[in-house]
């Protein structure tokens, strides 16, 4: 059966997204609006 | 439904799938995540693979519990199967973006509730709040997050409704469900978190 079967699907999913979690533009706008606020980086 | 070894091998494949895929969606409406991921993979695996359809019915349950288990679907997974409706969704998740999230559960509404996976999908909040916490605490660096920031953060979003009572009791919510490690400052309005893994990596959910 396993002729008729395609694992690959189960190999395309991000375990590790959260760890590799970069600069984005959604944390540009947050940063802005922040120190807009009177929030600064410690 | 419990079935031992023995009878199991004298199921057909096909007819191991279909229970995989039952089992897995009723575990799922259960909010056995775990149990229901399990099953649904192994649903996909087995899954022939020409019937594209059925997979894609397979993945349309499994993408959510994964969600929910901190586990993404890759791109190349929802286009191969025709299931970008979940690509905003994801994105929402992973920067922790609230009004993301929600543009994104309203625009695909129909959808979600047709497939029955539009509740399930509203579960993501938690796990959004959290990101967004981990996003508000690397900006500020530093290990006390003024709640305060946090509402700001939340009115960029457009949520309006949370005053610093709720939002306290959010993040005491987030704190006993172990996404975040730290313990809230009443008085001074401010979240501490924990120096060594303040957010702990989801792993602990799957």
């Amino acid at each position: 059966t396993s002729k008729q079967e395609d694992h690959s699907d189960v190999k395309l999913w991000d375990d590790d997204w959260d760890s590799a979690a970069g600069e984005t533009e959604f944390t540009q706008q947050l940063r802005a609006e922040l120190e807009k606020a009177g929030f600064k980086k410690a | 439904i419990d079935l031992n070894e023995e009878m199991k091998h004298e199921f057909y494949v096909a007819h191991r799938v279909t229970y995989d895929y039952y089992i897995g969606r009723k575990s799922m409406f259960d909010a056995n995540y775990r149990e229901a991921e399990s099953h649904l993979t192994k649903a996909l695996k087995h899954c022939h693979k020409d019937s594209l359809k059925n997979k894609r019915l397979i993945l349309i349950y499994l993408i959510p519990v994964n969600l929910l288990l901190g586990r993404l679907p890759k791109i190349e997974l929802l286009e191969k199967y025709n299931l970008t409706e979940f690509q905003l969704v994801c994105e929402a998740v992973r920067t922790g973006n609230l009004l993301m999230l929600r543009q994104a559960l309203e625009e695909h509404q129909e959808f979600f509730v047709q497939c029955g996976v539009y509740l399930i999908l509203e579960k993501l909040q938690v796990l959004a709040l959290r990101n967004l916490l981990k996003t508000v605490h690397g900006i500020l660096g530093s290990a006390q997050v003024k709640l305060d920031a946090v509402l700001t953060a939340l009115r960029v979003m457009k949520e309006t409704d949370i005053d610093m009572d709720e939002l306290e009791c959010i993040i005491a919510n987030l704190i006993h469900q172990k996404y975040v490690k730290g313990y809230i400052s009443h008085s001074h309005h401010t979240l501490v978190v924990s120096k060594s893994e303040p957010f702990p990596p989801l792993s602990f959910l799957r």
